[in-house]
């Protein structure tokens, strides 16, 4: 069994964000929003999780979306159409509740947090809720499926850190502008963490704005994606333990420790950083080895 | 008055018990505590003398206490045995096994333990020396009364398999010029062949002419008055023994046979004769012998005229194999077939009593006689089978792995032990003992025969061998080494009871591993396909297992597993310094060479469900999903960095081969100092990986003692070598981190042992107060992992424990038909080879049950 990409093209303006789509026939047939798969690109390769982005069953695909920020996601970026990735492992994680919410069902996807957001947005607006979505990046180049959120929402709001699209500032302040507004159901929240922590503490009730069950997507280090390695967890408030890959992905946001699990992400930066400096050596390397030749 | 010794004590309590019991009267009891006493007052006095003087110097003792060297052996043996020198560092390493069983001091514990260690020799002595009719054979099994049994420990004392002075053997008629010696025969006058003359005893007593012959003499010379020996009854397999009077009874009641049937039960009951003759097996020759050393029952032996040997024919319910005696060596004459020609008996005469028999037996001319001279054929013949029991257990120790330098290999992953070479298994197969009754297959949770395999390594037919390991274990290579052998085949070895076992783990790897360089791979016939199909589920060792015994029998066999690799716990938990994972790579091909088909990334549960497969046309399920869910204690600060599951850092380590990072792109962070909490193999695996990632140094946290680390002694050891601490009965309170989240400091406080809790060990018992902190910058959690719920969840139907586990009867079935399930799944977390085992197991099942329902 391989895993072929079908389709690859870059999303937005960046040049850091991408989309594929992998042959995946049998986990198509089981994928649903919120899902995500562990992929190994080549013999040495580390497991990385990845949400599914949208999925195919009838074509048997899944398509996902990554930004590059190390070397893993470095290497998937320099795959091209046609190549096969070696192991994808999945459906993972729990898929999202579907239902009729009475109020609003309200998105904050940010940067390549977006992309998750999708089929959730797309099964919940199905499902006959009222989808609005807030859209976020550092800049205007970093956006992207404002189309396809668009399609699937009844309002949408883009806004960016520096104002080159949309509104200026944080995806908090639209998110305050609606809390404010109306009754919501539930807000979705996918981004960085740092987003999301600040997305939970504005809809906990602790600001004077009615609070409003929030959840969040934990993109953790993973490596077996089944509860087995512990890797994934993250300490709640309460001092318990969680798992993102079996918990999740999609957790309570309200009970999830940020500020531990912030410092938990950066446990190998050290390594990651050092692996991406030798993966660029080696493409300058090759690449030069490559004029050098034609 | 001499100080009364605990063994008298014992007595006198319970002389009335002892008298109702019937063995002795009154006055045959006083006799025998005298003669008791006797020999106790002089062990008494040696135990003082040594005491004095600090050690045992037996030049200085006999001169001192006028007692014969031989008697002082005798003594001191004796109270070696009782542990009784232990403060001169003398104990024998019987008495180590039985220490806690010696509850007072200067008393041996009872026989049971003999017939536990399965080294009696069933020769039924004891229940002739019990004062109180405790002991009894059943079906050849001892038992003993415990209403009955007052503790005296005679019945050990008299045992010849509890301790047998060496000296014993070697000093017959020491000064008699006419005794020659030889390793094989022990001491001996003249071999020869003999023929009976006399036909009728020729007619009746067929193979045993010369025994009834001599006996026959005996009778008429007055030489005894009375003969006990084994003889046949209508049942010819359950020969009896027989208290003989007469001539007449001689050939009336009793055909002789090889066989010692608890033969010294009946000695009791010859105390009312004078003269008795004893015909039996080496064992029994043996037991007399010691008896007549130890006084232990006085009124009865003292009687025995003659002792007629015969040659052990391995009576194989006892353990036979433990005696390098064939000849009856301690008998004053042996007989038996072996070195003479058909028709012909071979006799050894050995005392003045056994030979001036012969002697007469010739001059009547009842039975003619060949001398075997020392160069013939016969004796030639004769002397290399009495040789064969000399058995090479005692010349050979244990072969000991050859291991990679401890100080070398704490900085590498290369596997610790080398293997052994060809000449050490040589030196290591002739120490099996071959028994008749192997208890090593027993005690292997797939029951290699492996005193075969063992047989055709010492005969160098290598392919043979591996073929035959590879009938019962598919996996030999992996087997040979992470099994348990110690608590396993090992332990049952019944060497281990005199010497160490043998090295069955050890040659086993060194088979497979033969077989891995060979170019033509051993590969089990299989049976014709059956086109059934049979799903597999999870790639460890209870799923390879079970794959590979239904691919044997032509199933179309097709194994599901969540990684992208297979093997299991082999490949993600044990270390590649343990074992190299192209073992197992290598013994995942055989199972495809036999036609397996191997899903990889594919958890069921998830991708599929049992459902789904069979509605793809599976048959029969086996569940082999291992225990994958770690175990957390209950400890701030777990989400520190730095605080790790033994699984995750195993797995980056082995699985994705993190140590060679960044050749590999996963990353794994080790400290200055680790520490790891756990005292299994999981934890040993994590120290010694720590370190060889470079960890400067590495601390073991273990809450109970060093004597309750379930972790294998070999691994300890080797975890020891290289430099890993431990500290002992010692618990965590609580992770310390600094402001950045990273683990700093372990505080943790001193245990003490308290009682017996569920898994029979001592509970630990936090002491008050006595809290410290450690310091670590990694810390390691390794204390046992539970059920992962993924594939269960999906089989809402499945019956499970209240712990997560699968419900299985012995074979593996669970509540849903056609679905089996085995390994840690279904006992939580325990062996490989008892996962291996469950796989075993659960094939046999499917086949039954696909068998049945084709029907």
């Amino acid at each position: 069994m391989t895993y072929k990409i079908l389709e690859k093209r870059e999303l937005g303006e960046s040049g850091i964000v991408f989309e594929i789509v992998l042959e995946t026939p049998l986990i198509a047939k089981k994928a649903y929003a919120g899902n995500f798969v562990l992929i190994r690109i080549n013999e040495t390769g580390e497991r990385i999780p990845l949400t599914i982005a949208d999925y195919d069953r009838e074509k048997g695909t899944l398509t996902i979306v990554f930004q590059v920020v190390g070397k893993s996601t470095k290497l998937l970026s320099h795959q091209n159409v046609g190549d096969e990735i070696l192991d994808v492992v999945g459906p993972l994680g729990n898929k999202i509740h579907i239902k009729k919410y009475e109020y609003p069902v309200v998105f904050v996807g940010g940067g390549v947090g977006i992309a998750p957001c999708y089929p959730q947005a797309k099964e919940l607006k199905e499902a006959g809720n009222t989808i609005i979505s807030i859209l976020g990046a550092r800049n205007k180049g970093l956006l992207f499926w404002k189309d396809k959120m668009g399609a699937v929402s009844d309002e949408i709001i883009i806004c960016t850190d520096d104002g080159s699209e949309g509104k200026k500032g944080v995806v908090t302040e639209p998110l305050k502008d609606l809390l404010k507004r109306g009754k919501l159901s539930l807000v979705i929240a996918i981004g960085p963490l740092i987003m999301m922590k600040f997305v939970t503490l504005t809809t906990n009730g602790s600001n004077g704005l009615p609070k409003v069950k929030t959840f969040v997507s934990l993109n953790t280090i993973m490596i077996d994606g089944t509860g087995m390695c512990g890797g994934c967890r993250f300490p709640t408030i309460d001092g318990k333990i969680g798992f993102a890959c079996v918990d999740g992905p999609d957790v309570d946001g309200h009970i999830v420790d940020f500020n531990n699990l912030l410092k938990r992400a950066n446990r190998f930066e050290k390594q990651e950083k050092k692996s991406l400096e030798l993966y660029d050596q080696e493409c300058k390397a090759l690449k030069k080895f490559d004029e050098g030749s034609s | 008055m001499e100080e009364i010794s605990p063994l008298i004590k014992v007595l006198i309590d319970n002389k009335q018990k002892i008298l109702d019991s019937k063995k002795y009267n009154e006055v045959e009891f006083d006799e025998f505590i005298y003669s008791l006493m006797q020999a106790e007052n002089e062990r008494q006095k040696v135990l003082k003398k040594i005491e004095e003087l600090g050690s045992i110097d037996i030049q200085k003792l006999k001169d001192i206490l006028k007692i014969s060297e031989h008697r002082l052996i005798y003594d001191i043996e004796y109270l070696k045995e009782l542990g009784l020198l232990e403060f001169i560092g003398e104990i024998s390493e019987f008495y180590q096994s039985i220490e806690e069983k010696n509850e007072k001091e200067g008393l041996f514990p009872n026989v049971s333990i003999i017939r536990d260690k399965k080294i009696c020799s069933g020769c039924g002595l004891c229940v002739s020396i019990c004062p109180t009719n405790a002991i009894n054979f059943l079906n050849d099994v001892l038992n003993i009364n415990d209403d009955l049994c007052i503790n005296c420990g005679l019945c050990y004392a008299c045992c010849h398999r509890s301790f047998f002075p060496r000296e014993l053997k070697d000093n017959q008629e020491k000064l008699d010029t006419d005794i020659k010696y030889l390793k094989e025969f022990n001491n001996y006058r003249e071999i020869y062949s003999a023929q009976t003359k006399d036909n009728i005893t020729k007619e009746i007593a067929q193979d045993w002419e010369i025994v009834t012959t001599l006996l026959k003499i005996a009778f008429k010379q007055n030489i005894i008055d009375a003969a006990i020996l084994i003889g046949t009854t209508e049942k010819p397999n359950e020969p009896l023994p027989f208290l003989i009077q007469n001539e007449e009874d001689l050939f009336k009641k009793a055909r002789i046979v090889y066989n010692n049937a608890n033969l010294l039960k009946i000695l009791q009951n010859s105390k009312r004769f004078k003269k008795v003759a004893v015909v039996g097996t080496p064992c029994i020759m043996e037991a007399l012998k010691k008896i007549s050393i130890y006084p232990l029952n006085k009124p009865f032996y003292d009687n025995i005229a003659l002792k007629i040997g015969s040659f052990c024919m391995n009576h194989s319910l006892f353990g036979c194999f433990f005696c390098d005696d064939l000849t009856a060596e301690l008998s004053d004459i042996s007989i038996g077939s072996i070195g003479s020609e058909r028709g012909w008996s071979t006799v050894i005469a050995r005392t003045s009593r056994g030979a001036n028999l012969f002697q007469q037996a010739l001059d009547l001319k009842l039975i003619e006689k060949k001398i075997i001279e020392e160069d013939s054929k016969n004796f030639n013949t004769l002397s290399k089978i009495a040789k064969s029991k000399l058995k090479m257990y005692k010349e050979i120790p244990r072969q000991k792995m050859i291991e990679q330098d401890p100080k070398v290999r704490r900085n590498n992953f290369l596997e610790v032990p080398k293997g052994y070479t060809l000449e050490m298994v040589k030196l290591e197969t002739q120490r099996c003992l071959q028994c008749g009754i192997p208890l090593c297959i027993e005690g292997c949770p797939v029951n290699v025969d492996i005193p075969k395999f063992i047989r055709l390594l010492r005969q160098e037919k290598f392919s043979e061998a591996i073929n035959n390991v590879k009938t019962y274990n598919l996996l030999p290579a992996i087997c040979g080494r992470v099994c348990p052998q110690e608590i396993q085949c090992e332990q049952a070895c019944l060497l281990g009871s005199v010497s160490n076992p043998i090295a069955i783990g050890n040659l086993e790897r060194f088979i497979a591993d033969w077989d891995r360089k060979s170019q033509v791979k051993a590969c089990p016939d299989c049976q014709a396909p059956k086109n059934i199909k049979v799903a597999i589920i999870g790639a460890g060792p209870a799923g390879l297992t079970c794959a590979g015994e239904l691919l044997m029998r032509g199933y179309d066999v097709t194994i599901f597993e969540a990684f992208h690799t297979g093997g299991g716990v082999l490949v993600y938990g044990i270390p590649e310094f343990r074992l190299p994972k192209e073992i197992v790579r290598e013994e995942i091909e055989t199972l495809k060479m036999l036609g397996s088909k191997i899903e990889y990334n594919k958890i069921i549960g998830k991708i599929m469900t049992i459902e789904d497969l069979k509605s793809m046309g599976f048959k029969a399920f086996f569940i082999g999903v291992g225990a994958g869910l770690p175990t957390f204690i209950k400890v701030s600060g777990l989400s520190l960095n730095g605080v790790l599951t033994a699984n995750e850092f195993l797995t980056r380590a082995n699985l994705m081969k993190a140590y060679k990072f960044p050749e590999y792109d996963t990353p794994i962070k080790i400290g200055k100092i680790v520490t790891v909490l756990g005292g299994g193999n999981v934890a040993m695996d994590s120290a010694r990986v720590a370190l060889r990632l470079g960890a400067e140094r590495v601390i073991v946290v273990y809450r109970r003692s060093e004597k309750e680390m379930p972790a294998r002694r070999a691994e300890y050891h080797h975890a020891i070598e290289e430099g890993i601490e431990f500290q002992f009965l010692t618990n965590p309170v609580s992770f310390i981190g600094d402001e950045n989240e990273n683990v700093k400091q372990m505080e943790v406080i001193k245990m003490r042992l308290g009682e017996l809790d569920d898994s029979g060990r001592r509970r630990p018992i936090p002491i008050e107060g006595s809290e410290y902190k450690i310091d670590t910058d990694t810390i390691i959690i390794a204390i046992g992992t539970k059920a992962n719920p993924i594939l269960t969840n999906s089989i809402p139907e499945l019956k499970l424990n209240k712990w997560g586990y699968i419900e299985t009867n012995e074979q593996g079935k669970t509540n849903l038909e056609g679905v089996y399930a085995g390994g840690d799944i279904v006992t939580g977390s325990a062996t490989v080879i008892s996962a291996m085992g469950a796989g075993k197991r659960a094939a046999t099942e499917i086949d039954n049950y696909l068998t049945k329902k084709r029907q």
